[in-house]
């Protein structure tokens, strides 16, 4: 599959505009984990090569290098291998009900066109969410479907996952 | 219909965040009656009350006829856009529905000769964008209907 043309390329202020975008999200008090989980799943949703392989990894990693050992690793794969069945048992076990409102809000939203976010949703999520976060959120879920919608559209080179290679490694090669 | 919440009460930092993009947008030499047609057509395809009202409100006070205001959902059918007005409105639906277009080859080809990479780059963040503001608008039942133009540029120079 051949790349269209590369948007940070030809317009750099694009990644910029949305960047500072970013910077808001990753203020905003909403936890990285759930940021990271959200993206993911946006990603998944939209079909998104790139994301979710950079996605995938940013979380696998995380949560390792939180937890600092190898076996973490290997947990934490299982944690997100069932992401995209959340809803059904045994993977939605592995996600807390706050995360799991999270999720419900980000499908709704991600595919508004078909959704409209119904009250059924709206009233699930709510008790987990203040006015604030859930604003904060669904920035995020736009914010991921933004950049979902720039590489898509411009067929942006998924990167190969190399497998097990700590992230510090891969950063200095 | 009640609003659920006022995002832009709960986190002015939403509003200022997605603003600076359409800062950067207002730089980027794209013509604002075609962004706005975009924008219309977008919020058309999301079912965004409040962005479609804006945005005609918006385009007429740019200029734009009652015609291709009322003719924009059936705008394959109709003869009054222009080609470059045309490639923008397919890049918009393809781009809006991603999940299930995946943006397909040949929207891109119809579209590439109308637009330089960073037009299509500038173009698909303002899809992008819209995008952004029809969820949070749709998310949190934002009451339509009262916009004024011009109301937000004057909420950034009192702010």
């Amino acid at each position: 599959m051949e790349v269209r043309f590369d948007y940070a390329k030809a317009a750099p202020g694009v990644p910029r505009a949305l960047g500072g975008v970013e910077q808001y999200l990753h203020s905003c008090g909403l936890e990285e984990s759930l940021l990271k989980l959200v993206r993911l799943r946006v990603s998944q949703i939209n079909g998104c090569a790139v994301c979710v392989d950079l996605h995938w990894d940013e979380n696998a990693f995380s949560v390792a290098t939180q937890w600092k050992e190898l076996r973490a690793l290997g947990e934490s794969e299982l944690r997100f291998r069932g992401l995209d069945s959340w809803r059904r048992s045994p993977y939605s076990s592995n996600f807390s009900e706050r995360e799991r409102a999270a999720l419900a809000w980000t499908e709704a939203v991600t595919l508004v066109a078909n959704t409209n976010v119904p009250d059924i949703v709206y009233d699930e999520v709510r008790p987990y969410f203040s006015a604030k976060e859930l604003s904060d959120l669904t920035l995020a879920i736009a914010t991921a479907n933004a950049w979902d919608r720039l590489s898509m559209a411009s067929r942006r080179e998924a990167s190969l996952y190399p497998a097990a290679e700590p992230r510090e490694q891969r950063r200095a090669s | 219909m009640e609003a659920r919440f006022d995002y832009a009460k709960a986190a002015p930092g939403v509003v200022r965040a997605l603003s600076g993009v359409e800062q950067y947008l207002r730089t980027s030499g794209l013509d604002e009656s075609l962004l706005n047609l975009v924008r219309l057509r977008a919020s058309q395809i999301n079912g965004c009350a409040f962005c479609i009202d804006m945005h005609w409100k918006e385009l007429r006070s740019l200029g734009e006829t009652e015609q291709r205001l009322y003719g924009l959902d059936a705008w394959r059918e109709s003869p009054y856009y222009s080609e470059r007005e045309r490639a923008a409105l397919a890049w918009t639906e393809a781009v809006t529905l991603v999940a299930a277009t995946h943006v397909p080859d040949s929207v891109y080809e119809e579209v590439r000769p109308h637009f330089s990479f960073t037009e299509l780059s500038n173009l698909t963040l303002a899809i992008a964008a819209i995008n952004a503001w029809n969820r949070l608008a749709i998310a949190t039942r934002a009451e339509p209907g009262k916009y004024r133009v011009g109301q937000f540029q004057e909420q950034r120079r009192a702010s």
